[in-house]
């Protein structure tokens, strides 16, 4: 028989995805629908069944490689079968694009658990037996580390001498934790990110009376709308006026979107991700609301389908709920921009000469210079600032 | 005729030898003796009388069966007793047991438990004393069994062709433990395998003082001259077994019997009164002083302190420079 | 300082040896007019005569007990034999009767004895001439065991052992015979037993290795140096005594040990300096020692077959990147 493995695309924006764990041995015989492997990419860590029995001939990437979707990952094939014979072609029947069952992670299946993205490749049988090397154990000793915290690079995962030193010297306080694939994937996109837009920033205050006014009236009729989901909606809408907010750019175009996708960045236990509300612009206020309410709890609870996670035009990201007043946030790439939303909060304000309190809230814009000059993002920004100040202006 | 001195010498030592080997038995039987001890009763004339022509320059390498050589080459039966009782007075301070009694100070180069082994070294001892020219001799002392051995043949040719001052003086006792010498050896009379290597070969009565005597003169002259190395064979007998407590199924008590009628001590004794060389009185003095010089020997080797187990690992190499 | 074959260096060393004490004579097997089928000994005969230089017949029993004999009796003997695969036919005057004679005479004997000559692989002389015994003679007490990698070593820890009142099994190896190198020319020049000689210094992790594989030590060395794996190379020159401290001290400093040898690898000498290593060491090391040596089959005749039962270079280097959990 003889089938190649390759890695499957999860979601449509899927490009690459990191083996975090093979649950199968190198030589060891594996069943159609047995676990396989698990994978994250940057939006999701998912198990993966097999999709044929036999051996488990040969890995082709390891844990922790990062492999382009389609390309072999493994070969599958009847003991003894000489696996360098069915990659060099022949009667190998590749997998479907798309993995035929792919479960997402702790979906169903209690077996297929969610890989925990900080697996250790190596772990030990058992986890209350740390190896480690006599070297070792006297170099921890001697610099005050809990050899059982550092992570063993030796034969079995054995503490060796190396893993010591390379422990930080004041380990007693410091704890090294593996980085998980979807740490190391952020990691990458926020650096790429700095490094290959030129990202300006533009902050300004605005006044949320009416919109609080707003949020009231809808409350009255039972409607149940965050503010948050209000500056979704005037950014919606400001986006439509300006289309430059609302593009990519590559090294030939400027590619601007008729559709609007706000991605809301959710802090998950994992780090950082970003649902999309696909046509914002389209939804009504309670739309929205309660678009972005099942999103936001989905995503902490590790059940978004990975297209869920791709496709936005532009972030919002609000920090306000932990009293943050006003950040700079870095645009997601490839979109040209990202609103960071601080707290809102009864501040005096000189209004006709006179001291009045009101609820004011910062707005903070980060956007690509080399798409947008500041004057036009300024206007955008302002353009929110006005929505907000002014609902009525969305109908 | 041996002459008087000599000849007392002799008579000396076969008694020394004979009391201390029974007083061996009797420590032995009485559980105060360990390991193996093979005794030489019954061959006492071979080593008593070739060891009466040597002088403490002379060198001896001997065998398993070798109290009788070592008293006869000049040991006295206090150091030697306390040896087989594994003392710290021992000659070897207790290191060497029984079977591998060595007095380097008078010539002996040690008995030796592997049947043969010692045959080479009597032979590069005689090396040494012709490269010295210092006109010594050696005698290598074996029995029929190591006549099978290719270290006999070896050192006899090696003797041969370098014209060593040795005297090969195999002590035939007729049995190798349990086997009889024709079960095992190629020839009746060992002494015809000289020829093999061009050397004389002679056999003589290993029982009589004055047959051996005759034989080592003549071998040790030849040594001497520098014309190179004889093999005597001594037909003897051992009366006891071949250790304490060996059964002796492969031989007969008749035959055993027959033998000690050849006792010879009896023989020589009888042969001096003959000649009128001593009186019985002077005879008897000196049977009653050896058999006195082995209880004592006895009782220094029962009150002699066992070895401190802190000098184990002494000796093992000599620590100092090139002295020697 | 002069530069010599090793094979020099040992003639040199035995007739300056001759020159300076007259009971130093040499015997072997065609030591005389051939001068040694290894050339040891070529002309010696001229100088000092056939009776200090002495052919013996083929009886290595016979002729290694004379040597005793001799030794005891005030001489100090050479025994030369052309291959130390012949240690065998004499075992029972080697370990029987050398090696215990002044233990068991209580100390009243000195036996300065040197049996020497060559040993291991190099020239196809197959199974029973190309073997690597000098494990045998460490493993009995009573004998000293010597081993040197280079001319310098081979003089000097010969005229040691000329000079020593002990047994000492000298062991050449014959594929280091026409190695050159400089040699002291002091008559006087000496390496004492029981010293340890750190042929390269370095850090990560400590090779023992003796004889030929010295050179195939530090070949691995060189190589592991271009991959930053500084190792540390250490001859211990004599086996018996052994010099266990200098190569405890690397190990602790390393951390990591790799003993080589063309001895057989199963119960050879690397097995003990691996073990008292681990006793005294235990929490210096980062790895299980490693020990290479030669492979359980008697030596075979083929060349390709010779080289895959002893370690190469790159068995070396491999040992020692296992011990660094490199690769």
């Amino acid at each position: 028989m003889g089938e190649i493995i390759i890695m499957p695309k999860q979601g449509l924006q899927m490009t690459e995805g990191m083996i975090s764990t093979w649950l199968i041995e190198e030589g060891q015989p594996v069943k159609e629908g047995e676990p396989l492997f698990e994978m994250e990419t940057d939006k999701l860590a998912i198990t993966i069944d097999a999709t044929v029995s036999g051996t488990l001939l040969k890995i082709l990437a390891e844990e922790g490689d990062i492999i382009p979707v389609a390309d072999p990952i493994a070969v599958i094939g009847d003991p003894g079968e000489d696996y360098e014979a069915i990659l060099a072609g022949g009667g190998t029947q590749a997998l479907p694009a798309e993995a035929p069952a792919p479960v997402p992670a702790a979906e169903d299946a209690p077996s297929a658990a969610p890989a925990p993205s900080a697996a250790p490749a190596a772990a030990p049988p058992e986890a209350a037996r740390v190896f480690a090397s006599p070297r070792a154990k006297t170099r921890a000793a001697e610099r005050g580390i809990d050899y059982r915290r550092v992570p063993g690079s030796g034969p079995l995962g054995m503490v060796v001498e190396r893993d010591v030193l390379n422990a930080k010297a004041a380990a007693a306080e410091e704890h090294q934790i593996p980085i998980s694939g979807m740490r190391r994937i952020i990691a990458q996109r926020m650096l790429e990110s700095l490094n290959t837009l030129a990202q300006a920033n533009h902050r300004l205050t605005v006044d949320m009376t009416a919109a609080v006014a707003l949020r009231k009236q809808l409350q009255a009729a039972d409607i149940k709308v965050s503010y948050n989901d209000i500056v979704i909606r005037c950014t919606a809408k400001a986006l439509t006026e300006f289309p430059m907010m609302n593009s990519t750019m590559d090294e030939q175009f400027i590619t601007t979107k008729d559709y609007v996708n706000i991605g809301m960045a959710v802090a998950t236990d994992n780090g950082l991700l970003v649902p999309v509300i696909r046509n914002a612009d389209l939804m009504t206020l309670p739309e929205i609301a309660s678009v972005s309410k099942d999103l936001a709890s989905r995503t902490k609870e590790n059940k978004l389908s990975p297209d869920e996670l791709s496709g936005g035009t532009f972030t919002i990201s609000n920090l306000g709920m932990f009293d943050i007043e006003s950040f700079t946030a870095i645009i997601n790439k490839p979109e040209a921009g990202i609103l960071a939303v601080g707290k809102m909060e009864k501040k005096p304000v000189v209004q006709d000469d006179e001291i009045v309190i009101r609820p004011l809230m910062q707005l903070s814009l980060t956007y690509d210079h080399r798409i947008v000059d500041g004057a036009p993002a300024a206007l955008f920004l302002r353009r929110i600032k006005q929505l907000l100040e002014a609902p009525g202006l969305l109908i | 005729m041996i002459e008087k001195e000599r000849a007392r010498r002799i008579y000396q030592n076969m008694n020394r030898i004979r009391c201390f080997e029974m007083k061996a038995v009797s420590l032995f039987e009485s559980n105060k003796l360990r390991g193996s001890v093979h005794l030489y009763v019954g061959e006492e004339a071979v080593a008593a009388t070739v060891c009466s022509h040597l002088s403490d320059e002379d060198y001896i390498a001997s065998t398993h069966r070798g109290h009788g050589h070592c008293i006869a080459k000049g040991a006295t039966l206090d150091g030697a007793m306390a040896e087989l009782m594994g003392k710290a007075t021992g000659y070897c301070k207790g290191r060497s047991g029984s079977m591998h009694i060595a007095d380097l100070s008078k010539g002996n180069l040690g008995a030796n438990a592997i049947v043969g082994g010692g045959i080479p070294i009597a032979t590069g001892a005689a090396l040494a004393s012709k490269m010295q020219n210092n006109g010594r001799v050696s005698v290598s002392f074996f029995g029929d069994g190591a006549s099978n051995e290719g270290t006999f043949h070896e050192s006899l040719n090696l003797a041969a062709v370098w014209k060593l001052p040795i005297i090969f003086v195999c002590e035939n006792n007729l049995y190798g433990i349990s086997v009889p010498a024709w079960q095992s050896t190629s020839v009746k009379d060992i002494s015809v395998r000289g020829a093999a290597y061009g050397i004389p070969g002679v056999t003589v009565d290993g029982n009589d003082v004055e047959a051996i005597d005759e034989a080592f003169h003549t071998a040790y002259e030849r040594a001497r001259s520098g014309e190179g190395p004889t093999l005597i064979e001594c037909k003897t007998y051992r009366w006891l077994g071949h250790w304490t407590g060996d059964p002796q199924p492969y031989r007969t008590r008749e035959e055993v019997e027959e033998w000690k009628q050849k006792c010879p001590i009896k023989r020589y004794r009888s042969k001096l009164l003959e000649e009128g060389l001593f009186t019985a009185e002077e005879l008897e003095q000196i049977e009653k002083s050896a058999q006195e010089e082995a209880d004592r020997a006895a009782e220094f080797a029962l009150s002699s302190p066992d070895p401190d187990p802190a000098s184990l690992l002494d000796d093992v190499f000599y620590e100092g420079g090139d002295a020697q | 300082m002069s530069i010599k074959t090793y094979a020099m260096a040992i003639h040199d060393v035995m007739a300056e040896e001759m020159r300076r004490d007259k009971r130093v004579f040499i015997m072997g097997e065609d030591v005389e007019t051939l001068g040694g089928v290894f050339g040891c000994t070529r002309d010696l005969y001229k100088e000092f005569g056939t009776e200090r230089v002495r052919n013996t017949p083929i009886s290595e029993a016979g002729f290694v007990g004379a040597g005793i004999g001799a030794a005891c009796a005030g001489m100090r003997p050479i025994v030369e034999l052309m291959y130390m695969d012949f240690t065998f036919v004499a075992m029972d005057q080697l370990l029987n009767q050398a090696a215990k004679t002044r233990y068991i005479f209580g100390g009243n004997a000195r036996i300065p004895l040197v049996i020497r000559g060559q040993q291991g692989i190099g020239r196809g002389n197959a199974a029973t001439h190309s073997q690597s015994v000098e494990t045998f003679f460490m493993h009995i007490p009573g004998l000293k065991v010597a081993c040197p990698s280079t001319p310098a070593d081979a003089a000097g820890l010969l005229r040691t052992a000329i000079r020593d009142d002990n047994p000492v099994m000298f062991f050449e190896h014959k594929a280091l015979y026409a190695g050159k190198g400089e040699v002291p020319d002091d008559p006087d020049f000496t390496i004492p037993f029981g010293k340890a000689d750190v042929k390269r210094e370095g850090t990560d992790v400590t090779i023992v290795a003796n004889l030929l594989y010295v050179g195939r030590a530090l070949e691995a060395a060189d190589e592991l140096a271009k991959e930053g794996i500084s190792a540390e190379v250490i001859d211990p020159r004599t086996l018996v005594p052994l010099d266990m401290s200098t190569i405890t001290e690397s190990v602790k400093k390393t951390g990591r040990l790799v003993v080589v040898h063309e001895a057989h690898r199963n119960a050879g000498w690397g097995a003990e300096i691996a073990s008292q290593v681990t006793e005294e060491a235990f929490p210096y090391l980062d790895a299980a020692p490693l020990r290479l040596g030669t492979a359980a089959c008697p030596l075979p005749f083929n060349l390709e077959l010779e080289n895959a039962a002893t370690p190469q270079v790159a068995d070396i280097i491999k040992a020692a990147k296992t011990v660094l959990y490199r690769e």
